[in-house]
């Protein structure tokens, strides 16, 4: 049942005044004097290379300051340095920043894919950084590039990915898939390549003061990130680089890793000698910042007749480019999680195609995983004339299927339970095409969604002021996920101090360490580090406390000091023994105290294993002549630990709803298939759902707090809420029609 | 350089963050806040402005080959008289952002894709991406930053805030703007008709259902209209 | 974009003056897809001329009830919205709130309507090779590209790129006239004859000369266009192109086809007046096996490619449903 103990206070966002009024700043909108403006050139072909370059008409065009090509980018910006490190640097530490691609821009002439910048302009207005960019003329010698995981001649099967065993086996699935006297399916889903498109595209305006010293205000998931990379990249003391981003326009992954757009406005800020402002385009943003990977993956499966699992075999392929090294691990982390299959075999290959680089995106993995899992069980369930909630739960694993050891907190029959009672599932009927409005097909379907509790390390300030207010700062990011608020929150809680005097700050590098803002990690990860730190105030009062003869605690041990009630510290034992913070500041004549976490490694619980859960239930309405499909009603039920903030929350879910809504019926970033340029390169071809698009949600939460996995008791739910949506529509599509598509998106021509 | 300029944005914001919608319960933490968070806001005083911008012609006031002749252009922006003298490429947009720094109208794919850009043109909902600055001598705009009055936000603002109607807030000025027309335009009657009236402001977080119930509040909040 | 000199003239002659003496002017409308195009470095124009303060924006009824005439600047938002277009030519205004937002269509004017150019990809994005519209000799990238957007009808080798306007498709329906004035003085250009196959010139649109000012739209008085109804089939519910639409009237008498007007969007290099379908119509029975005869019959010559070839089935569907609801019109 909803369960109101998981359930923090539905307060509105603290920054959303600034939002609402236009005053929140975002990367590109700081005001810096003199800043001159980029603009890309970009190739426009997908293999081969550069034979020339002819900048004479862009170079002498009003306004232009330079022209950055890879004949002059390494000299002009003094950037050898640069170059030779993207060169050497495979497989780093993810908190020293990411970097999909391995490639230092302009490095040389060598195009590996469509969309690869060959050149910069930097101008004194937009209009004249744009005007000379079309004054660029670049030769080729084009070769024929490969486009598709068919005709690609590589192919990868990575082992582990970040110490993730990604090709997995329990048992030996084949005798169960072979085995003609049991239930059995094998079917292919595809997934097509996917943009994230925030409507705030990515940029960053670069600044140096001489030669050592460089701020850039970066629309970034990751602001530490950035920093180390820039750092290690120009070899600067790592102080001497400031990473600056109080507001992110969106995100969905594609400003978590490096790319190639911030090394250009360094270099062209160090070549011009003024500060350059680079914000891309959006074309640039279906090349130059990654996109979910287009997917193929296979699914085996063999149940009894009483729709017990024997076997499932989830067979992935996924695309990489020539300079990229993401991999997209679609089975490993949903099929290796799901059900309690007797035998599980789940395997990834990676093809290097000439194709952009892919990067993650909401749910990477998980979410076309989910989809292609979840369908393929909605078809077994027709199968076995199953009801599709019947047979997930007859499936239910208890413990995690590989590891065997139980999840921790979860409540996924009580999502399955609860989301069917408020969508009314009870009145379905099993039989395709026999729901009806009016002239309308009616179809329901349901999904599991899963996503795994993730956590990174982070740590944070806290300074406390004898007037009673208090600070704290982590170099985490808010992408709109409401972590401004929550972590006000977590910092009211955690420090005693009320909601309304704790200011939280952000996305600013000098603050103490925060991970990349991915991953659904925020809120546990830097909830601990505002735990850690809180510990560490109460600890800093007590030893004042103690010292100070006034105070009703003097003499006793700090360790037997802590927080009891909001604002005061006492004896653990007798609580009546206490003193406050502002008087205990007071006494000792502290305008402030301030104490700082220490990052370290993350605690790890190997005797459970930690998942989020949920279930989607949707109805769409299709005309039967005419078949695009509208959604018009979902309720979805989440089971992801504690929930901080119920109101930013239930958006998070929203948004990820509506992000698998347009997955399952619009979304798709097709290519060219000559050259290789996306010939969806804008928003107008790139159908992101619309408002019309998007029916009433409703949103509930179960479970409890999962204290198991770190003090906050949250699991992160940043993109839980995109994994299965898009099985839930196509299973509804199917229910409507009895027309089984396996291909996204669901657009009418494949329903026709 | 710094990103915590001196001046605070004009003359807006102290102001407009309510106690009730505050970050912050005192009015000096919330100037800190602004500092440090906001940034910058260019210090415009009252007045009438000559702002020229972008390439200068050279001293005989002849174009330089190859650059484009500029044009003089008055706007009332946010009841604000600007005389500007401007390259008759600017969008609107542009010139908001990049010249007038009203940050708060949003370039999301600068060619009337998205809607972030949505301000009002003598009233009316327009894509300012899509317009020049110059097309529009002495005609009035009003954008995200005019939208509140004095210390009071616009009814729709203070809606979006308290339905959460909008996450990461790159998309909420257009979205604001538009909805504002919205209900002036008498398209707000029922959900489907916001729906598809509000379908030129693309939200890509997803806040599409607390957008809807914000404008539904507004509309009750103000009798039907604007 | 490259610079280019900003005029605003005083009258429409001062106008057709500034475009007519230099070729590479352009007049300024709404500036919706025209900016759109600079930017992408596709149309680069080295001279606009403002013609939004000309007085061409009213909307008034033609002397002797002989129909209306909408003039050039009415914008989008205005004419969709306005009472005698509501009243008498009720497609019209569906087939221009169907298209674009609410903010484009308060830019947008009848004039630039016309204008529109097509969002073939290849002819959108130079950075594309081939494109017999935007650079004449090039090739088609579309023809063996990624064309699911593209034409079935009315096509050639040369370009297979589609009108992507809405309320065009409402005006060859309703059998429109184009106003325009030119340097040798005023012209009326009837809509069938406005917009062009692309035949073996895909670069040039219309029929519409560079140094013309398009000052009004005629409507004649067509009773029965009360009887209409535009239909538009697209990816998503609201703010994308057709990938087929269909506008439509019915003229009927006791239950029998006295006549019928049908016209499609999304299918050809023009607004698409089917004929083949009219015919098929004329003197039959309102049934539903008329109306899929006469989609049969417009679509037999239909030819489709790699990505479009669902266009077919879907716009002989599309034509079915949008009879289906005008015959049910009260």
């Amino acid at each position: 049942m909803a369960n109101s103990n998981i359930l923090g206070p539905a307060r509105s966002r603290v920054d959303g005044p600034l939002k609402v009024t236009g005053y929140a700043k975002y990367a590109v909108e700081f005001e810096i004097p003199k800043c001159a403006y980029a603009w890309p050139v970009e190739s426009n072909i997908a293999k081969g290379k550069i034979t020339a370059i002819d900048i004479k008409a862009a170079q002498t065009s009003p306004g232009v300051l330079a022209v950055l090509t890879h004949q002059n980018a390494s000299k002009m910006a003094d950037a050898k340095g640069l170059f030779e490190e993207f060169a050497e640097a495979h497989g780093e530490d993810m908190s020293q920043g990411i970097r999909n691609e391995q490639r230092a821009p302009l490095a040389d002439d060598e195009i590996h894919y469509a969309g690869q910048y060959v050149a910069l302009v930097v101008a004194q207005t937009i209009e004249q950084a744009r005007h000379a960019a079309s004054l660029v003329r670049v030769s080729y010698a084009p070769e024929l590039p490969i486009l598709t995981m068919e005709d690609a001649s590589k192919a990868k099967k990575p082992k582990k990915k970040q110490d993730e065993t990604i090709q997995l086996r329990k048992g030996n699935v084949e005798p169960a898939l072979a085995n003609q006297n049991i239930i059995r399916l094998h079917e292919t889903y595809s997934t097509p390549t996917e943009t994230h498109n925030p409507i705030e595209t990515s940029g960053t305006i670069a600044a140096w003061e001489g030669d050592d010293k460089l701020t850039v205000w970066d629309s970034t998931q990751f602001v530490k990130g950035v920093q180390s990379i820039l750092a290690r990249s120009y070899g600067l003391k790592i102080e001497n680089v400031r990473v600056i981003c109080p507001f992110v326009g969106g995100a969905f992954g594609c400003k978590g890793a490096l790319w190639p757009h911030v090394l250009l406005a360094t270099m062209a800020a160090r070549a011009t000698r003024v500060p350059v402002k680079f914000h891309l385009p959006r074309k640039a943003m279906f090349t130059g910042t990654g996109h979910r990977t287009p997917t193929s993956q296979t699914i085996s499966l063999a149940a009894t007749s009483n729709g017990k699992l024997q076997a499932i075999k989830h067979v992935t392929g996924t695309l990489t480019s020539p300079v990229g090294e993401f991999v997209e691990v679609c089975g490993a982390r949903s099929t290796g999680v799901m059900y309690a299959s007797e035998t599980i075999r789940v395997e990834e290959t990676v093809y290097p195609v000439n194709v952009a680089t892919p990067t993650f995106m909401r749910a990477p993995g998980e979410c076309p995983g989910v989809y292609a899992l979840e369908c393929a069980l909605d078809e077994l369930s027709y199968l076995l004339q199953m009801d599709p909630v019947e047979l997930r739960l007859m499936n239910h694993a208890a413990n995690h299927p590989i590891r065997d050891v139980p999840f921790s907190a979860k409540h996924l029959k009580e999502a399955y339970q609860l989301g069917a009672e408020k969508f009314g599932w009870s009145k379905r009927n099993p039989q395709t095409g026999q729901m009806r409005d009016g002239n309308l097909l009616v179809g329901w379907g349901m999904a599991t969604a899963t996503y795994p509790a993730h956590k990174m390390s982070a740590a944070a300030k806290a300074i406390l002021h004898v007037d009673g207010r208090a600070t704290v700062q982590c170099a985490t990011h808010d992408l709109g996920t409401g972590a401004y608020t929550a972590f006000t929150q977590i910092s009211s809680e955690q420090l005693g101090v009320p909601f309304e005097q704790v200011t939280f700050e952000l996305g600013k590098s000098d603050y103490p360490f925060g991970p990349v803002a991915g991953g659904s990690n925020s809120t546990g990860t830097v909830g601990t580090a505002i735990h850690e730190v809180a510990q560490l105030l109460h600890r800093a009062l007590a030893e004042l406390a103690v010292k100070d003869a006034r105070s009703p605690l003097h003499g006793s041990r700090p360790n037997d000091i802590a927080m009891v009630a909001p604002g005061r510290i006492a004896l653990r034992k007798n609580p009546v023994t206490s003193d406050s913070f502002t008087d205990i500041l007071q006494r000792a004549g502290r305008d402030s105290i301030t104490v700082e976490s220490e990052l370290k490694d993350p605690e790890e619980n190997e005797k459970l294993a930690f998942q989020s859960w949920g279930a989607h239930f949707c109805e769409v309405k299709i005309d039967s002549l005419l078949p695009r499909v509208q959604v018009t009603r979902v309720v979805s039920v989440m089971n992801c630990g504690r929930i901080v903030n119920a109101k930013t929350a239930r958006s998070q879910i929203i948004g990820g709803v509506v992000m698998g809504i347009g997955m399952a019926l619009t979304e798709e970033t097709a290519y060219d298939p000559k050259t290789g340029l996306p010939a969806i390169a804008n928003l107008a071809d790139y159908h992101v759902p619309t408002n019309a698009d998007v029916p009433p949600i409703e949103v509930y939460f179960v479970g409890e707090p999962d204290y198991a996995f770190n003090p906050i008791g949250a699991r992160g739910m940043g993109e839980i809420g995109i994994t299965g949506i898009a099985a839930a529509v196509a299973n509804a599509v199917y229910h409507a029609t009895g027309k089984r598509v396996r291909d996204l998106p669901i657009t009418p021509d494949k329903l026709i | 350089m710094s990103e915590e300029p001196e001046s605070l944005p004009p003359p807006l914001p102290r102001g407009v963050l309510l106690d009730g919608l505050l970050l912050r319960g005192d009015p000096e933490t919330r100037r800190q806040f602004l500092k440090k968070v906001a940034g910058t806001g260019v210090a415009v005083t009252l007045g009438p402005h000559l702002i020229a911008l972008a390439s200068t012609p050279t001293a005989d006031g002849a174009t330089p080959h190859g650059a484009t002749k500029m044009v003089d252009v008055q706007l009332k922006i946010n009841g604000r008289d600007y005389r500007l003298r401007l390259d008759p490429r600017t969008s609107l947009l542009d010139l908001l952002r990049e010249h007038l720094q009203l940050t708060g109208s949003k370039k999301g794919c600068d060619h009337g894709q998205c809607g972030a850009c949505t301000v009002l043109l003598n009233g009316r909902r327009v894509n300012s991406c899509l317009t020049l600055a110059v097309m529009h001598d002495g005609e009035e705009i009003t954008t995200i930053e005019g939208l509140a009055q004095g210390d009071q936000l616009h009814p729709m603002q203070a809606a979006f805030i308290e339905h959460d109607g909008f996450q990461c807030g790159y998309c909420t000025p257009g979205q604001i703007c538009s909805a504002v027309a919205c209900l002036q335009e008498g398209h707000a009657k029922d959900d489907a008709q916001i729906r598809e009236w509000m379908s030129g402001n693309l939200c890509r977080c997803g806040a599409y259902p607390n957008i809807v119930d914000a404008i539904k509040q507004a509309r009750d909040k103000m009798g039907g209209t604007a | 974009m490259n610079p280019f000199d900003y005029s605003r003239p005083p009258d429409w002659q001062a106008a057709v003056n500034s475009v007519a003496t230099d070729a590479q002017a352009k007049f300024l409308g709404g500036g919706t897809n025209l900016i759109d195009l600079m930017k992408m470095g596709v149309e680069t124009p080295d001279r606009l001329v403002d013609i939004n303060r000309l007085p061409l924006a009213q909307v008034e009824e033609l002397p002797g009830n002989t129909g209306i005439r909408i003039g050039a600047l009415v914008r989008n938002s205005d004419l969709a919205e306005h009472p005698l277009i509501t009243a008498r030519y009720p497609v019209l205004s569906e087939a221009l709130l169907s298209g674009a937002s609410p903010q484009l269509r308060n830019l947008a004017t009848t004039g630039g309507n016309l204008l529109q150019r097509t969002r073939c990809y290849y002819f959108y994005d130079p950075a594309f090779p081939m494109c017999n519209k935007r650079n004449p000799g090039s090739g088609c990238g579309a023809l063996e590209g990624y064309n699911r957007i593209h034409a079935i009808l009315g096509q050639s080798e040369q370009c297979i790129a589609t009108h992507p306007s809405d309320m065009c498709v409402a005006l060859a329906m309703l059998d429109a006239v184009v106003r325009v004035q030119g340097p040798a003085g005023e012209r009326a250009i009837p809509i069938a004859n406005f917009h062009r196959l692309p035949g073996i010139t895909p670069n040039v649109d219309t029929n519409l000369q560079t140094n013309e000012l398009i000052t009004a739209v005629d409507l004649p008085a067509i009773p029965f266009a009360t009887r209409s109804h535009y239909l538009k089939v697209r990816d998503r519910a609201s703010y994308a192109f057709a990938l087929v639409s269909v506008a439509a009237a019915l003229e009927l008498e006791n239950g029998m086809i006295k006549s019928a007007r049908i016209a499609l969007g999304g299918v050809a290099h023009k607004p698409w007046r089917a004929a083949k379908a009219e015919q098929a119509l004329a003197g039959k029975k309102v049934e539903a096996a008329a109306f899929s005869a006469a989609a049969d019959a417009e679509l037999a010559a239909a030819k489709g490619y790699q990505y479009n070839s669902f266009k077919i089935e879907l716009a002989k569907r599309a034509i079915v449903q949008a009879l289906t609801t005008v015959a049910a019109l009260p």
